[in-house]
């Protein structure tokens, strides 16, 4: 103990031999013990104890304890899956734990491992040798392992999902039912169809991590969680969504996001589809015209509502109209309404459906007017006046009774943006004075000119058609408010 | 000095044998595992393992060509044999003719249990290894040659 630097050499040789031992338990933790090599261990185990007929004996005496793969080029799969997955093509394995149990269903029967691999359907990363890896759900891997009662969604790469029996995909049958009770149609496009609000679902399958937003997102955070909680809240996952809240069981939830996964775009070999898949995509050239009432519900109703009575919309701070309401239908013509549908209110919510735009057929615009109209008279008793009107009576009139709803300058705010120009392309003068006179039966439209007591005379309703029209001639909202000011009569301002 | 009575080593040699002693030790280890990094434990090349169906599906007496796994299955009486109808020349998928196997490419002929009888052919058509699978269905690994006249009884 007299030599003080006794303990340093102490402490350098405690410090080599902790080195030296953790080196030799990691080379024998990597080379005996990696997790993969203990369950085939295991397995072999398993096939000792079945080892009860010629064949049974057979396999045991070929398994081998080695890292096993399906490796399948035209996928881009190389799926390693079955090194710890040994049972899941043999029949006796159903009483075993995982990993070593039979693969449930006759699925391989159709996919054999060594033509379709795992990944395809599964996702997850196939390279990987450890279970945790594998799932990938808290590592950087595109595509997480998607959980057992979702793994469907992946079915319709090669499958028409229509054609599939609807028992083997319980949540896409659901969710594809869902997509158009929802009205999911009515903000999203899917194959070209739908409105312009939202993104296009064509390829939300697709998307990996890294295009979703994980911030507000519980953990694990993989795709199909966020389309689960994105369904049940989608503003609490996307801060200032303009979605509505979908209202859905947890259930409904899951099918919806089963449906979303499964809309991807995937490159595969023909020689994988299924002789449906590929008529799927031919009969999507020629889409069937759905019915008027259809299309109302899958591509309107998400806004509209049923249409008889204007809704008030939190997300939109406005009314949406009341578009089957009667005094609609019995005022507007039906060019009034094809345009309107044909090419929407630019400005507004309301998107163009035409075949270039929405994607609707001229078949389909035809029978959703015919459903809106249902129950109309067939030709709409309107009045003309045959009064000219003074536009810059018509302004004063128009701040006083009009403006608080349908903004300055009919710019729009609560109600719709008189100036819009797809309404001053089709609205007809009759139709205008007609709606200012009868109001709107279930909107917040009063009507102007009540018999007991008519708030505007024939000339003063002259007088604001006259300004309306104004607002239709100018080009640019600048144009308009120059318009006024020069136009406004001294004092008109009430 | 006796065998019973070794010269002491001091504590300096002792200690320049060891430090010697190790620095070989993990030169050899290290040149082990360079060693074994050309052979990996699995390749990345596609599955040459081919499920090919319950056996009653082939009837005895009967030929199978697999095209697209490039072989052919035969039932005899003695059991199943499955003959790579890839040839050995230069890789074209040889044709089956009337007494064998016939390549279109440089015309080697092969009878019919892969023996070549003409042509630039260098070997014999191999036999492949057939087995089954857990499930039962017939499996030939095309990566396993088994010698010719091999046969796999049900």
């Amino acid at each position: 103990m007299k030599d003080p630097s006794r303990i340093y050499r102490c402490l350098l040789l405690v410090a080599s031999l902790v080195t030296v031992g953790y080196l030799v338990g990691a080379a024998v933790h990597e080379n005996y013990l990696a997790q993969w090599k203990v369950v085939q261990h295991q397995y072999q185990d398993i096939l000792r104890q079945k080892a009860t007929d010629d064949r049974g004996r057979e396999l045991l005496a070929k398994f081998r304890v080695e890292m096993k793969q399906a490796s399948i080029p035209a996928l881009g799969a190389v799926d390693r899956c079955v090194t710890c997955h040994n049972g899941i093509d043999d029949p006796r394995m159903t009483d075993v734990e995982q990993p070593h149990r039979t693969h449930p269903g006759h699925i391989l029967d159709k996919h054999p491992v060594d033509r379709f691999g795992c990944t395809v359907c599964h996702h997850g990363q196939g390279a990987a040798l450890t279970f945790r890896e594998a799932k990938a759900d808290d590592v950087f891997w595109d595509y997480p392992l998607l959980p057992p009662e979702m793994t469907e969604a992946t079915c319709v790469t090669c499958h028409d999902a229509e054609k599939l029996p609807p028992d083997q995909i319980p949540l896409l049958t659901a969710g594809m039912k869902l997509y158009q009770q929802k009205s999911c149609g009515s903000c999203h496009k899917l194959g070209g169809r739908g409105g312009a609000l939202g993104p296009a679902l064509d390829n939300e399958g697709a998307k990996t991590k890294h295009q979703l937003i994980m911030t507000s997102l519980r953990p694990p955070h993989t795709t199909w969680n966020w389309q689960l909680a994105h369904f049940r809240d989608p503003g609490g996952v996307v801060p200032d969504s303009q979605m509505r809240n979908p209202t859905v069981t947890q259930r409904e939830a899951l099918a919806l996001a089963v449906y979303m996964l499964s809309q991807w775009k995937r490159d595969i070999p023909e020689s994988y589809l299924a002789p449906d898949k590929i008529e799927q995509k031919y009969r999507a050239l020629h889409p069937t015209p759905l019915t008027g009432e259809q299309v109302y519900q899958q591509y309107c109703n998400a806004c509209h509502g049923n249409g008889s009575y204007s809704r008030w919309d939190k997300k939109f701070k406005r009314f949406v109209p009341a578009i089957r309401g009667v005094s609609l239908v019995s005022t507007a013509t039906r060019e009034y309404l094809q345009a309107n549908i044909e090419q929407g209110r630019p400005g507004t919510q309301m998107p163009a459906w035409g075949p270039h735009a929405g994607g609707l057929l001229p078949d389909e615009i035809t029978g959703v007017i015919e459903y809106l109209r249902a129950g109309a008279p067939t030709a709409p008793a309107m009045t003309a006046l045959t009064l000219r009107g003074d536009p810059s009576h018509g302004l004063s009139l128009f701040l006083r009774n009009c403006a608080g709803c349908h903004g300055m300058n009919g710019r729009g705010g609560l109600a719709p943006e008189i100036g819009n120009p797809v309404f001053q392309r089709a609205a007809t003068d009759e139709f205008i004075i007609g709606t200012i006179r009868n109001g709107r039966v279930g909107t917040a439209m009063p009507a102007f000119q009540r018999p007991e007591a008519p708030t505007l005379g024939d000339q003063d309703i002259a007088d604001v058609l006259a300004y309306l029209r104004t607002l239709g001639e100018q080009k640019g909202r600048n144009a308009i408010a120059q318009n006024v000011t020069l136009s406004a009569p001294p004092g008109g301002r009430p | 000095m006796s065998r019973l009575d070794p010269p002491r080593i001091n504590r300096r040699s002792f200690l320049s044998l060891a430090s010697l002693g190790s620095f070989f030790a993990a030169l050899g280890t290290a040149a082990a595992g360079m060693l074994r990094l050309p052979n990996p434990a699995v390749l990345p090349g596609p599955v040459r393992r081919f499920k090919l169906g319950p056996p009653e599906q082939f009837s005895p007496g009967s030929e199978t060509a697999f095209a697209e796994q490039n072989l052919v299955l035969f039932r005899d009486d003695q059991g199943f044999y499955a003959i790579s109808s890839t040839c050995t020349h230069l890789g074209c998928t040889v044709a089956r003719s009337k007494d064998g196997f016939a390549c279109p490419c440089h015309g080697s002929r092969f009878d019919s249990k892969g023996s070549v009888i003409g042509g630039p052919a260098p070997r014999p058509l191999p036999w492949l290894e057939v087995s089954r699978a857990a499930n039962g269905d017939l499996v030939v690994n095309a990566d396993n040659e088994v010698p010719e006249g091999t046969r796999y009884r049900v």
